[in-house]
């Protein structure tokens, strides 16, 4: 082993070495680049393993260095160092010497030592905790907003009108025509669904009652909350994010109004009075969904069906339905004003906020709706004519 | 950064550029160079068309006529595998920092460096390390994210993403706007100190009069659709065309030259 010779050459690359000779000494020789470094890397832990004491690196033949192959230079001498070895550089042009002297060696490192991760059970302290904030947070958002409504409805000539109607209008008459077109979609499938069975027992005049019902009291108002949740909730709460990332709500509260009283009160006050409606206009184009589908699979025609619905459908159906909308509208719009003020100053986090709000306003409709059924059933609330 | 770099050679060559918004001309066939190591300054008054310049410069908008070239390679021929090649050779410092939210600083600081290297995840995080180091960010910002920055340390933080993969062209969109004093001063120093080691080429669109007086070798100055002057400040400051002369001669450009000159 008189001659210890490993060039470092790459087919591929052939562009920059690190060669050591009989007596020890390192030629360093080409591009040390980033695009060479990581071959480099590889080479120099490969040839530097074998060497030991002291060490000569002979840098002339490099003809150009970046940071990365800067880096790499001043990063294999700290780690030789450290293992009690010595290592000269020989050779190195006037800029390249001034390269490696200014990437402080402890740059690099200090963040490299950064932790990347928190861990599992510091992540669930945070996400207990972050969850603990949100739920304190909604709940003083709940309360500033049940007060600043009290006042305007104990005042209501400081109700903001021009935004209420806009409200008015973006969620409860341009939502028109998609509610009742799902709705009335809604009221064929379910018709559809029933008249298969009620052929079999020989009464297909019960579609009557089986479509009344399920539209009056649970799919119209719960279809209409989605259907505004989703158009509605969402807009709102892009609205006040986009509002907070552009410092608008902070410019607001600069000028002397509350938030509260223009963003969310229109919005909850306009919400209060669109979803009935829609639920009730839902109510008409659901139930003539299933009149269409009953006429057509079950020969009972339009005629019939009214007649019948007048006498089995008691007004309590309909009225649970309406009645639930007003809830439904207070959750969506709270949820949906909430998040766009929760958005922090980033772009992104108007995105992230507006789904969260949707979903969590269509999962309490769904919940609340739940529990409507449950409490009026132990009320006893009947579903038919008493 | 090579030897035979000595003699400066044109890393920008814009020749006849016009560029129109509708009927509205930007550009009336505006041609100029910029050297190799230099750092060139674009001004001129708002609207007068110097962010659409940087963003044909840097290949986000196509004028409608005239060519530019930039290191060598002509935009309006250039492929799209040419064109990713060249792209890794610009560093772009957007006028809002443009960083990511959805990342950490340092995870934005290595998007570059992830996507054009095979460098090692931990050789990734070293450089990352560096280049806070070079635009004075403290260790602990590289796990923030943007939204936890202030307006300066974001600037940084974008200037040290434009520096990742040590391009030998740099662009900076009003790198000082928005900044206090000290901070502007420190990027000052920051783009000089970068120039000089890494040998870079910086164009920079600014509307800072201190700035210019500090960093900037050459000055092109924009109005009326023309390149009306290109000369070093203290040309401009002397220039006798109406438009320049208003931009530098009022009494803040004074200010700012009094100042320049006390420092030297």
């Amino acid at each position: 082993m008189s001659l210890m010779q490993t060039a470092i050459t790459t087919a591929r690359r052939p562009t920059a070495s690190a060669s050591l000779d009989s007596d020890g000494t390192l030629h360093c020789a080409g591009v040390w680049k980033m695009a060479n470094v990581p071959f480099l890397e590889r080479q120099l832990a490969e040839v530097l393993g074998t060497a030991s004491g002291q060490q000569i690196w002979e840098m002339s033949g490099v003809t150009s260095l970046d940071t990365a192959g800067a880096w790499l230079v001043r990063r294999s001498l700290s780690r030789l160092e450290q293992t009690g070895r010595r290592v000269e550089l020989r050779g190195l042009r006037a800029e390249f010497e001034q390269l490696i002297r200014w990437i402080s060696a402890d740059d690099g490192e200090s963040v490299a030592r950064q932790p990347q991760k928190p861990g599992m059970i510091d992540q669930l302290g945070h996400a207990v905790w972050n969850a603990s904030l949100q739920g304190l947070g909604f709940l003083s958002f709940v309360g500033e907003s049940t007060l600043v409504l009290l006042r305007l409805l104990v005042n209501p000539r400081r109700i903001r009108w021009q935004p209420f109607f806009y409200n008015l209008k973006a969620a409860g008459l341009e939502a028109i025509p998609i509610v009742g077109l799902l709705s009335f979609l809604m009221g064929v499938v379910i018709a559809y669904q029933a008249a298969v069975q009620l052929r079999l027992y020989g009464v297909s005049v019960i579609i009557v009652e089986f479509v009344g019902i399920a539209i009056l009291r649970e799919i119209a108002p719960v279809i209409t909350a989605i259907i505004v949740a989703g158009r509605s909730g969402s807009a709102y709460t892009a609205q006040i994010g986009t509002m907070k990332v552009t410092e608008e709500v902070n410019a607001l509260r600069t000028i002397g109004i509350g938030p509260f009283e223009l963003l969310v009160a229109p919005k909850v006050l306009a919400l209060v009075v669109a979803l009935p409606l829609l639920t009730a206009f839902a109510d008409v184009t659901g139930v003539f969904g299933g009149m269409v589908v009953a006429s057509t699979q079950l020969d009972v025609s339009f005629n019939a069906f009214l007649d019948r619905f007048k006498i089995v459908i008691s007004s309590t159906n309909y009225l649970i339905g309406v009645g639930k909308a007003p809830v439904f509208a207070v959750i969506i719009a709270m949820i949906g004003c909430y998040h766009g003020l929760c958005v922090s100053n980033s772009a992104e986090s108007v995105g992230r906020h507006t789904t969260v709000s949707v979903v969590q306003s269509i999962f309490v409709v769904i919940v609340l709706d739940a529990l409507f059924s449950v409490l009026l059933d132990w009320m006893g609330i009947g579903l038919f004519v008493q | 950064m090579s030897l035979d770099d000595k003699i400066p050679e044109p890393v920008i060559e814009i020749r006849h550029l016009t560029t129109r918004f509708g009927s509205a001309v930007i550009h009336d066939d505006i041609s100029f160079t910029v050297l190799r190591g230099e750092i060139f300054a674009v001004v001129g008054a708002s609207g007068s068309g110097k962010s659409t310049l940087l963003q044909e410069m840097i290949m986000l908008r196509r004028p409608e006529s005239g060519s530019i070239h930039v290191l060598g390679k002509d935009l309006s021929a250039i492929g799209e595998r040419e064109s990713m090649e060249l792209r890794r050779r610009l560093g772009v410092l957007f006028q809002h920092g443009a960083l990511f939210s959805a990342l950490t600083v340092a995870e934005n600081i290595a998007v570059p460096l992830r996507e054009h290297t095979q460098l090692s995840d931990e050789f990734i995080r070293e450089i990352v390390g560096i280049k806070l180091g070079w635009v004075r960010l403290p260790a602990n910002s590289a796990e923030k994210y943007p939204s936890q920055l202030s307006g300066g340390m974001l600037k940084r933080a974008a200037l040290a993403r434009a520096i990742a993969l040590d391009p030998e062209l740099v662009f900076l969109d009003e790198p000082t706007a928005g900044l206090d004093p000290a901070s502007t001063a420190a990027l000052d120093d920051l783009i000089r100190q970068l120039k000089s080691i890494l040998g870079l080429t910086i164009v920079m669109v600014t509307h800072d009069l201190d700035s210019l007086w500090q960093v900037a070798g050459r000055v092109g100055v924009l109005g009326d659709g023309k390149l009306l002057q290109v000369g070093t400040m203290e040309e401009l400051s002397r220039s006798d065309h109406p438009l320049v002369a208003e931009y530098f001669q009022g009494a803040r450009g004074q200010a700012a030259k009094e100042q320049a000159w006390n420092r030297r």
